[in-house]
C-alpha cells in the first residue's frame, strides 16, 4: 500500500510540474470545437436548434477521455518501448497489477481535472444557445440511446420534461 | 557435510537448474535456450561475478533473480524466497542496477532518490538524509536539482547505483556496470563497488571484461550459451589452465635460436615463442623458473634487459574453456 501511494505521489508530482502544458493540451481542442460548433455556427443559424445541448456533454466526454489517455498511455508507450523506464516502477515492492492499477487511477484523476477545466469554459462559450437544466441533462442522456427518437424529437429541456 | 556447510555459511542467492527458453516471433518454431540449467550459490557478503560474452545468458540470469523475467524451469531464491512465487518480498531485499538507463526522466536527480525510497516506505527524514549523503558520496550534489538529460554516462551510472542503495538492500545486482565508461570512471566505479562490498553488501555483477572480474570478484562463474562452464575464485580458475603462466624476457641480441631452444629444456615449460628481441615462456607454475631462465641467459652471454612475469589470465582460461575468445 505504501508503494502504491508513493507511485501515485510521484505521478501527481509530475502532473503538477507539467500543469501548464497539461492545461493547454486539455483546453485547446475542446475550445476550438465549441467555438466553431457551439458559438459560430449556431449564430449563423445553420445548425439545428438544440445541437449545442448535445455538444456540451459530448465535448466534456471527449476531452476527459482523450486527456487521460494522452496523459497515461503515451508516456507508457515510451516507458515500455524506448526508455525502459517502466522497470524503474516495476522494481518498487508492488505487484505488476498494482502498478497497472495505479496508472489507471492517475488517468482518472487527470480526466476529472480536465472535466473541471473544460466544463465551465465550454459552458461560457455556448451559454446563449444552451437550454439545459439538471433534469434535462439526465433525460437527454437517457433518451440518447435509441436512435429513432433522436431524429424525431427536438432536444431541449422543456420537451424532455413534458414527456 | 553439504548441510553442515549451509549452516555455517548462509546463502543469500540460491540458483538450481535454472532454465529459460524463448520463442522469438521472428523465427517461427525455433526455441532459443537462453539458460540451460545453471546452478550456483552466493553466501552473504560475497562479491560474485558472472562472466561471459554477449548473449551468454548473464542478463537473463540477473533478470530472473530480480523478478523481471520468469524462469521456464528450475529454482531461484533470494534469502530463501522463491523469486517466481513471491516477487514483492524479493524486491524489498534487492537493489538493482540495470544495463540500460531507466532512471526517471521526469524527475530531478534528488527526486529520483527520494521517490525510490518512498516506494520502499523509507521514513521521510531518513530518506532525505540518505539521499543527501549518497549525492555527496557520488559527487552529484551540485547537480542534484537537475533532470538527468544532460548527465554523462558516469553520472548516470553513479545515480543508478545510488538509487539501488536508497532502500538499504541486502544484495546489490549490477548488470555490466562499467560498459561504456571511460577508464577513469571505470576505476572510480571499481573503488566504489569494493568499498560497498567491504561494508558487508553482497554484490552480484555481470561483466564481459576479464580484468574487471579479476579485480573485483571473490568468485567467478563463467557462462556461455546458457551453461555454467566454471565456478571458482579468479586465482584458482587461472591456475586450472595448463601452461597459463607467462614470463616475458626482453633481450638485447641473440634471442632467437639457441637461447630459445635451451629454455625449452627447463622444468615446467610448455611453449616458447621467440620473436626479434622478445622471448615468451608459457609455463606451468614452477618454483625458480625465472631464476633458471636468467641463469641460462648468463651462461649463453645473452643480455636480458627486462623481465615481465604475468599471472595466468582469465582471457586464456576462457579461450581454453570455450575454444573462442571473449571478444568475438
Amino acid at each position: 500500500m505504501t508503494a502504491f501511494i508513493a507511485l501515485l505521489h510521484r505521478d501527481l508530482r509530475v502532473v503538477r510540474r507539467e500543469l501548464p502544458s497539461f492545461l493547454l493540451r486539455v483546453v485547446l481542442n475542446p475550445l476550438l470545437f465549441t467555438f466553431i460548433f457551439g458559438f459560430v455556427m449556431p449564430r449563423m443559424g445553420i445548425i439545428q436548434h438544440g445541437y449545442t445541448d448535445m455538444l456540451l456533454p459530448g465535448i466534456l466526454g471527449l476531452s476527459m477521455t482523450l486527456s487521460s489517455m494522452q496523459a497515461v498511455s503515451l508516456p507508457l508507450v515510451i516507458d515500455f518501448g524506448w526508455s525502459k523506464e517502466i522497470e524503474d516502477r516495476l522494481l518498487a515492492p508492488i505487484s505488476i497489477a498494482g502498478v497497472g492499477l495505479e496508472k489507471i487511477i492517475v488517468g482518472v484523476i487527470q480526466a476529472i481535472l480536465a472535466g473541471i477545466v473544460v466544463m465551465p469554459l465550454a459552458w461560457l462559450l455556448m451559454r446563449v444557445h444552451l437550454h439545459l437544466s439538471l433534469t434535462g441533462v439526465i433525460n437527454s442522456a437517457w433518451w440518447s440511446a435509441p436512435s429513432s427518437r433522436r431524429s424525431k424529437s427536438v432536444w431541449c429541456s422543456q420537451c424532455c420534461l413534458r414527456r | 557435510m553439504e548441510n553442515l556447510k549451509n549452516y555455517i555459511v548462509e546463502n543469500v542467492i540460491t540458483v538450481r537448474d535454472l532454465k529459460k527458453t524463448f520463442k522469438p516471433k521472428a523465427r517461427k518454431g525455433v526455441e532459443v535456450k537462453a539458460l540451460d540449467g545453471i546452478a550456483f550459490e552466493v553466501p552473504r557478503g560475497e562479491f560474485f561475478g558472472l562472466l561471459g560474452p554477449n548473449g551468454a545468458g548473464k542478463t537473463t540470469t540477473i533478470g530472473i533473480l530480480t523478478t523481471r523475467v520468469l524462469p521456464t524451469g528450475g529454482v531461484a531464491q533470494i534469502e530463501g524466497i522463491d523469486v517466481a512465487r513471491d516477487p514483492v518480498s524479493v524486491k524489498r531485499r534487492i537493489g538493482v542496477v540495470p544495463q540500460v538507463n531507466n532512471l526517471d526522466r521526469s524527475l530531478t536527480a534528488k527526486e529520483i532518490l527520494l521517490f525510490h525510497a518512498e516506494y520502499f516506505g523509507v521514513p521521510k527524514h531518513e530518506r532525505e538524509e540518505s539521499a543527501q549523503r549518497l549525492l555527496e558520496r557520488f559527487e552529484l550534489a551540485d547537480r542534484a536539482d537537475e533532470k538527468i538529460n544532460g548527465f554523462s554516462g558516469g553520472m548516470v551510472q553513479r545515480l543508478k547505483i545510488g538509487r539501488a542503495l536508497m532502500h538499504d538492500p541486502a544484495i546489490l545486482f549490477l548488470d555490466e556496470p562499467t560498459t561504456g565508461l571511460d577508464p577513469q570512471s571505470r576505476r572510480a566505479m571499481w573503488d566504489l563497488l569494493t568499498e560497498l562490498n567491504q561494508k558487508g553488501l553482497t554484490i552480484l555483477l555481470t561483466t564481459h571484461y576479464m580484468e574487471e572480474a579479476d579485480q573485483l570478484c571473490r568468485r567467478i562463474a563463467i557462462i556461455d550459451h546458457g551453461k555454467l562452464l566454471a565456478l571458482d575464485s579468479p586465482a584458482q580458475l587461472k591456475r586450472s589452465v595448463p601452461g597459463g603462466y607467462l614470463i616475458e624476457l626482453q633481450v638485447r641480441d641473440g634471442a632467437n635460436g639457441s637461447f630459445g631452444e635451451s629454455l625449452r629444456s627447463l622444468l615446467g615449460v610448455v611453449e616458447i615463442k621467440a620473436e626479434n628481441d622478445r622471448v615468451r615462456i608459457y609455463a606451468d607454475r614452477v618454483e625458480g623458473l625465472l631464476a633458471n631462465a636468467m641463469r641460462l641467459a648468463g651462461e649463453q652471454n645473452v643480455m636480458v634487459t627486462d623481465a615481465h612475469v604475468s599471472e595466468p589470465s582469465l582471457e586464456n582460461l576462457f579461450l581454453h574453456l570455450t575454444g573462442r575468445s571473449l571478444r568475438e
